[in-house]
């Protein structure tokens, strides 16, 4: 009896309801937020230079916080940024030129940037010295390339004979040389190093 | 690179580069143009140095300044770009 008279039509169906459930749960969600906007339109003078004032120190306090952090990434080896960023996020007020919000953030995050490949420079650098000094002579990036090959070869003879090493396994070992070959002059390339004939012969 | 080293060539001992006025002019971020500045003191071609005199309401800048041998490498690397950029695909260098 109480299904019947739920289901058959009054005050808990409307025809917004006719497909679905009941409509109280829209009063319920819709009568607070209305409250709660017009409250907040009511009050706007109150809160609004509040609010306005949060979000202008926000803006100048997260730029100012993302330079600290890059300075500590950068490390204390180059402490000569810590005033040189700050000096460029202050921007040039003896001409009245002061950063807007939005470039004082990208500048800022661009200083987390710098830090990082400041630093990975830095850590980078002990594996850089070996590395051009192979990429200086031709020998010796010939002989870490035939190295590469002839260790491929090894591991085919050693797995699975002479007869797999030369039906098939030239294949990987040419691919491998020919890879070695380009990634060296890629790094060259990339390193800015001249093998020492070369640059004898420029010379 | 090109555009960093292009307003470091433009700067004046009286009016000298740092790195706010670097990424304005080369239209570069702060990422790129302080590593290729550090790149650049590196490899010699930069020296740099705090401002000494009065900065009332920030905190003393650093200048940067190409050295004798900056200017002539970067000069000579700037040549070498045009060259290469006028010079027709495969063939001999435009007069």
């Amino acid at each position: 009896m109480t299904i019947e008279t739920w289901g058959g039509g009054g005050w808990p169906h409307s025809s917004v309801a006719q497909g679905g459930g009941p409509i109280w749960p829209v009063f319920a969600f819709f009568l607070p937020g209305a409250a709660l906007v017009f409250t907040a339109l009511a009050t706007v003078e109150t809160w609004w230079p509040f609010a306005v004032q949060r979000v202008r120190r926000l803006g100048r306090s997260i730029p100012a916080g993302l330079t600290s952090m890059a300075l500590a990434v950068v490390g204390d080896r180059r402490d000569q940024y810590e005033s040189e960023w700050r000096s460029h996020l202050a921007g040039a007020p003896e001409n009245g030129m002061v950063l807007s919000a939005v470039r004082r953030w990208r500048y800022a995050l661009g200083f987390v940037c710098a830090a990082v490949k400041l630093r990975a420079r830095e850590v980078g650098r002990p594996l850089g010295r070996p590395l051009r000094w192979v990429l200086r002579s031709d020998g010796r990036t010939n002989a870490v390339t035939g190295s590469a090959v002839a260790a491929l070869a090894g591991y085919i003879l050693h797995d699975d004979g002479v007869h797999a090493l030369l039906t098939q396994g030239w294949g990987p070992c040419g691919s491998l040389g020919a890879v070695m070959h380009w990634f060296t002059r890629w790094l060259r390339a990339r390193c800015g190093v001249r093998p020492a004939a070369a640059s004898a012969r420029q010379d | 690179m090109i555009a960093v080293l292009e307003v470091l060539i433009a700067a004046t001992r009286d009016a000298p580069a740092w790195g706010l006025s670097i990424c304005m002019d080369a239209d570069l971020g702060s990422g790129t143009v302080y590593p290729l500045l550090d790149r650049l003191s590196e490899l010699g071609w930069v020296s740099s140095w705090q401002e000494t005199g009065a900065h009332p309401g920030r905190p003393p800048r650093r200048y940067y300044e190409l050295t004798n041998t900056g200017r002539v490498q970067a000069l000579a690397a700037l040549r070498t770009r045009r060259e290469r950029r006028l010079r027709p695909l495969g063939g001999a260098a435009a007069s």
